[in-house]
């Protein structure tokens, strides 16, 4: 299968992206890449107006584990983009379905075209919701991919130069009971945060 | 071969100049059956899953073949979108998944993290196909075979047609009262049922094989289990044939499948019978069919009254 890589040109989305990268993520708490319940960091206004809300922590051992699944992932995802010798099916720990579909064929798209990522996306909680069962959330995550780069064999970018610092993604994740395991199942960038 | 060829072209001249796997982002949203990637930060088509409605929108394109009308496969990727052969060394190209797939030989122990805590369906690997490139491969569980132009036989068709082929049907009710004017049953009494002249058609376990396309399926179906709910409200699970009731058992209970109605009236017995048709194949994967069939027939109990006389 020929390459055709440098051939199609990068489609660039344009300025909007960029202003709406400057909001911050307010509201959210930096999850730390070991798996412990995150806790409100005290917070002093010199001028007394109103303190920021504290930051949001699950506040169950299921959420906590889906939360947890969603940090292993993103922190797997950066390995396996990093390292071109990595085994693929490390994904298999952590993803599953759609997410494991999708970025088994992204992984790999980038090995052919010889693409290696830098950088690692930093994670910060959102919030949560219960699926349809005990064994399902919704984990939104601020994600912070502003070090995150794709480099062709040149080591030039292939990012796009539009991209947002930070974006607010919405995971699903399942617990599966056969073996008692937590994987995210969807993954969706949902906007800017 | 001309119009392949220009096909082809063509596609090519689509790679070129539309890039089908990279779209404008207006922020972060991203055109129905794309998605934003957080590494490249720019739309890219959704891999969808077998089955799913995401498949139609990355549908292969007809292209007119030596052979005929076939269906094309194409790989979506980042920034380009081409025509690959429908078959290599590394399997059969995938429609919904974008790469080539085959079964994973050997099949990974069910312990291994690949199987995801399932123990039905198979290991399948998905490649690109280039070659001289570290790991451009993971693996993958699914309960079906992954569809493709060149997908060979799907084992889980071939155990249906078995099914379908076996014949599988309802137990015939055996119980005492008996189906027939003027029997009735007792208040107060055990009543039996059991399956009347159980066969491999409405008992199991029945055996058969099959073969398609070079692969062999093996299915066997038995009952697990006969639910008897009677009527009034009572119900009892029964994982035997049960025993048939002669004059000798008069007034004893069934010893493995029986009931006593505690009040008296015309109730509607129904015995369903549930099946599981487990299947192998010389491929690789395996699964289990359920089924289940129910029978019913009206039983009449009265109640016993003593009338002295004289």
């Amino acid at each position: 299968m020929a390459l055709n890589k440098g051939r199609c040109a990068w489609v660039t989305s344009v300025g909007l992206a960029l202003s709406m990268a400057l909001v911050g993520c307010s509201g959210s708490t930096e999850v730390d890449s070991t798996p412990t319940p995150s806790t409100p960091t005290p917070s002093v206004s010199a001028t007394l107006t109103p303190t920021p809300s504290p930051a949001p922590t699950p506040s169950t051992a299921s959420e906590q584990a889906a939360v947890d699944t969603v940090v292993s992932y993103l922190e797997v995802l950066d390995k396996l983009g990093s390292d071109p010798e990595s085994d693929l099916n490390e994904l298999n720990t952590v993803a599953t379905g759609q997410a494991l579909a999708q970025w088994q064929h992204d992984l790999m798209q980038y090995r052919v075209q010889g693409w290696r990522k830098v950088g690692r996306q930093v994670p910060a909680f959102v919030g949560s919701t219960p699926g349809s069962s005990a064994s399902q959330w919704f984990v939104k995550m601020c994600i912070d991919i502003s070090e995150v780069d794709l480099l062709d064999a040149t080591g030039t970018s292939v990012k796009s130069p539009d991209s947002p610092s930070r974006v607010l993604t919405e995971f699903q994740v399942d617990h599966q009971l056969a073996n008692d395991t937590w994987y995210v199942a969807t993954d969706e960038v949902k906007e800017t945060c | 071969m001309l119009r392949r060829i220009l096909l082809l072209f063509l596609g090519a001249i689509v790679c070129l100049t539309l890039p089908v796997g990279v779209a404008h982002a207006e922020g972060v949203s991203c055109p129905q059956g794309q998605y934003w990637s957080r590494d490249a930060a720019v739309c890219v088509i959704v891999v969808s899953l077998p089955g799913s409605q995401a498949t139609a929108q990355a549908a292969p394109v007809d292209v007119v073949d030596q052979g005929g009308s076939v269906s094309a496969c194409m790989d979506h990727s980042f920034g380009r979108s081409e025509v690959v052969p429908c078959e290599s060394e590394y399997g059969w190209w995938s429609t919904d998944k974008f790469c080539y797939v085959q079964l994973a030989d050997p099949q990974p122990p069910k312990t291994d993290a690949v199987w995801q805590g399932n123990t039905e369906g198979a290991i399948y690997s998905c490649r690109i196909g280039a070659s001289g490139v570290a790991n451009p491969f993971g693996l993958f569980w699914s309960a079906s075979m992954p569809a493709g132009p060149a997908a060979p036989v799907d084992p889980a068709v071939v155990a249906q047609s078995i099914v379908e082929q076996m014949e599988l049907r309802a137990i015939t009710i055996g119980m005492v009262p008996e189906d027939r004017p003027g029997s009735m049953g007792v208040v107060g009494l055990p009543l039996w049922m059991w399956v009347e002249a159980p066969s491999e058609q409405s008992f199991g376990p029945m055996t058969r094989s099959a073969s398609l396309g070079g692969v062999t399926v093996t299915a066997t179906a038995s009952v697990s289990k006969v639910l008897w709910e009677m009527g009034d409200g009572g119900a009892v699970t029964c994982t035997t044939t049960g025993t048939p009731f002669t004059d000798g058992h008069g007034g004893q209970e069934s010893p493995d499948c029986g009931y006593t109605y505690p009040k008296q009236g015309t109730f509607t017995v129904r015995a369903t019978s549930y099946w599981s048709v487990d299947w192998t194949s010389s491929s690789g994967p395996s699964g289990s069919i359920p089924l289940q069939f129910t029978q019913s027939r009206i039983v009449q109990i009265g109640e016993l009254q003593v009338v002295r006389v004289g």
